[in-house]
C-alpha cells in the first residue's frame, strides 16, 4: 500500500483579466466573498507577465480589451505549455453566437455573459472548479491503484528488525502526491543491514516515476557487492553512480543518497552520502548533537562523484538521523526558505530521550502539513540499544 | 522569460528574475540555459541576486545545464547568492561543481 493522503482542498486562486475598473472590483468582491483568492490584471499583457510567476486555478477573461483582446490572449496562453492547461473562462458582454462559438472552440470551458447575475456567475465557476477537482481526484486514485497493482513502492511498509538497533522512518509526500523521495532497507544477513534514503530532483509524478529505476539500481549495486563480499560503501556508491551516470534514460535525472551500513557485530555504522544533507548524530555521553558531512556529489552528476566513507562507532543510546531536503524547507514571511540548522535545532531537544523518535514525530513531524510543506520529506532515525 | 540576459565577448550574464526558483519555473530555466549554452558562448554567469528560495527541481535544472555545458567547454559560474541559498548549495556540495563568486565583477575578474 502506498501511503499518501488525498490532495488537500486549498483556497483556489482565480486570475481575472478585465480592463474595466468597476467591473473588475465587482467581480473581485464577489469572488473573495465566495472564498476564492483573486489576482487582478487590467490587460492581457499584464496577465501574461503575471502567469510567469503565478499559477492560478482558473483564468477568467474579458473579450473586449484594448491592445490584446481576449481571443488573442487565449491563443497566447494556449501556445505556452506551462500554462495552457489552466482552465479558461470568458466573461464578456459580447454574446454574438458566432463569437461565443469561436471562444468555446479555443478550449474555453465557458463563455459567460456579463449580464448574468453575479451569484449565477459564481455558481458556474464553483461548478467548473468542483468538476475539475473531482476529475483530478479520480485520476490520482486510478494511478494509485495502478501503482499498487504493479507493486511498486518507493517507501517500505515497515522498518527491519536489526539486533542491537532500533530503526524508525517517516515520510510525507509533497501535498499528498507520491514524489521523488525514496526510503529502503536491505537486510543482508543477521550481521549487516543497509538503510538508505534519497531525493530524486523534481516533484510529483515526474520524480516518482524515476524513483523505481533508481531504487532498482541501488538495490542491485548493493546486492552485487554483497555477493562479492564487498561491504565497502565507497565502492557501492561509486557503482550506483556509474550505473546512473551511464544510463541514457536517466541522463537528466539526478538524485541525492544517504547510505548507511549497520554492523551488528562491531556496533559501527558506516555512512556515505551523495549530495545529501549532513547526518545528525547525538551522543548521550557527551550530550552533544553533531553533524557529519560527506564529500560525495549527487548521483549521476559526474563520472567520479568524489565519494568518501565515515565510520560512526555507536555506543548504547547513541542516535543518528538522515533526512531529505523537504525536512528543512519552511515557510518564512509568506515565501520559502531552506534552513538546515533550524531543523537540527528543532529536533535537538528530543534527542537522548527514552522515546526520542516518538517525541520528534509528535512535536516536529506531525506538525508538517499541507500549509507548511514545501517538498517531499523523509527521515530515517537509528538508535543503538 | 526566467532569465535576463546580457552578452559581451561570448560571456553571458544571466540574472534569474523570480524570487522563488522552484518547480514552476525550473523547466523554463533549463531550456533558456540550454539555448544560451548552445549559442557558442564560453561562460555563463548566473546571478541569484533575486532568489530567496531554491528547491530541488530547480537545482536539478541547474545541474542538467552544467552537464550540457561541460562537453561543450562552456563554464557556468554562480554569483550573488543570498546566505540561505548559498548555505543549501554548500551543504549538498554544489560548490564543488560550480565556481561561486560574490558578484559579476568578481566573476569577470577571473577572466583576464
Amino acid at each position: 500500500m502506498i501511503s499518501f493522503a488525498e490532495p488537500q482542498t486549498t483556497v483556489k486562486k482565480i486570475l481575472l483579466v478585465e480592463d474595466n475598473l468597476l467591473f473588475r472590483k465587482v467581480i473581485e468582491h464577489a469572488l473573495l466573498k465566495a472564498g476564492y483568492n483573486c489576482v487582478l490584471c487590467e490587460s492581457a499583457t499584464e496577465a501574461l507577465n503575471m502567469l510567469l510567476v503565478e499559477t492560478p486555478d482558473l483564468i477568467l477573461s474579458d473579450y473586449d480589451m484594448p491592445e490584446m483582446n481576449g481571443f488573442d490572449f487565449r491563443q497566447a496562453v494556449l501556445l505556452n505549455p506551462n500554462i495552457s492547461d489552466i482552465p479558461f473562462v470568458f466573461l464578456t458582454s459580447f454574446t454574438d453566437n458566432k463569437l461565443v462559438l469561436e471562444g468555446l472552440n479555443m478550449s474555453a470551458l465557458d463563455f459567460i455573459n456579463k449580464e448574468t447575475p453575479i451569484p449565477v456567475i459564481i455558481s458556474k465557476l464553483n461548478n467548473i472548479i468542483k468538476t475539475l477537482e473531482n476529475e483530478h481526484l479520480r485520476s490520482v486514485r486510478e494511478l494509485k491503484v495502478a501503482a499498487e497493482t504493479l507493486n511498486v513502492k518507493s517507501i517500505p511498509t515497515h522498518a527491519p528488525t536489526v539486533s542491537g538497533y532500533r530503526i524508525f522512518y517517516w515520510h510525507k509526500g509533497y501535498r499528498g502526491y507520491p514524489g521523488g523521495d525514496f526510503i529502503d532497507f536491505v537486510q543482508v544477513d543477521s550481521r549487516f543491514c543497509f538503510a538508505f534514503l534519497g531525493d530524486i530532483m523534481g516533484k510529483k509524478w515526474k520524480a516518482w516515476f524515476f524513483t523505481f529505476g533508481f531504487l532498482s539500481y541501488i538495490r542491485a549495486a548493493i546486492r552485487f557487492c554483497v555477493l562479492d563480499q564487498d561491504f565497502e560503501l565507497v565502492t557501492i556508491v561509486q557503482k550506483i553512480n556509474k550505473l546512473i551516470y551511464l544510463d541514457e534514460s536517466l541522463q537528466n535525472i539526478l538524485s541525492s543518497l544517504s547510505l548507511l551500513l549497520l554492523d551488528t557485530h562491531t556496533g559501527e555504522v558506516h555512512y556515505t552520502g551523495a549530495g545529501d544533507l549532513p547526518l545528525v548524530s547525538y551522543s548521550p555521553e557527551s550530550g552533544n548533537t553533531s553533524t557529519i558531512q560527506s564529500t560525495g556529489l549527487l548521483l549521476g552528476l559526474l563520472e567520479d562523484g568524489l565519494y568518501d566513507k565515515q565510520v560512526i562507532t555507536m555506543k548504547r543510546g547513541d542516535q543518528l538521523a538522515i533526512f531529505t531536503d523537504g525536512m528543512i524547507d519552511i515557510p518564512s514571511n509568506g515565501s520559502k526558505k531552506s534552513d538546515y540548522p533550524f531543523f537540527v535545532e528543532k529536533i535537538s531537544p528530543y534527542l537522548g530521550k527514552p522515546d526520542s523518535f516518538g517525541l520528534i514525530r509528535q512535536h516536529v513531524l506531525d506538525l508538517i502539513d499541507d500549509s507548511n510543506q514545501m517538498d517531499d520529506a523523509s527521515i530515517i532515525f537509528i538508535e543503538k540499544q | 522569460m526566467i532569465l535576463k540576459v546580457e552578452e559581451l565577448n561570448r560571456v553571458v550574464q544571466a540574472t534569474i528574475l523570480p524570487e522563488e526558483a522552484s518547480l514552476s519555473n525550473a523547466e523554463a530555466f533549463k531550456e533558456e540555459m540550454i539555448t544560451i549554452i548552445g549559442n557558442g558562448v564560453r561562460l555563463v554567469i548566473v546571478s541569484f541576486e533575486n532568489v530567496n528560495y531554491i528547491d530541488s527541481s530547480f537545482l536539478g535544472s541547474l545541474v542538467v545545464a552544467l552537464k550540457y555545458a561541460m562537453p561543450r567547454n562552456v563554464d557556468i559560474y554562480l554569483v550573488a547568492l543570498k546566505p540561505d541559498v548559498k548555505n543549501l548549495l554548500t551543504l549538498i556540495r554544489m560548490d564543488k561543481v560550480f565556481r561561486i563568486f560574490n558578484d559579476y565583477e568578481e566573476a569577470l575578474g577571473t577572466l583576464s
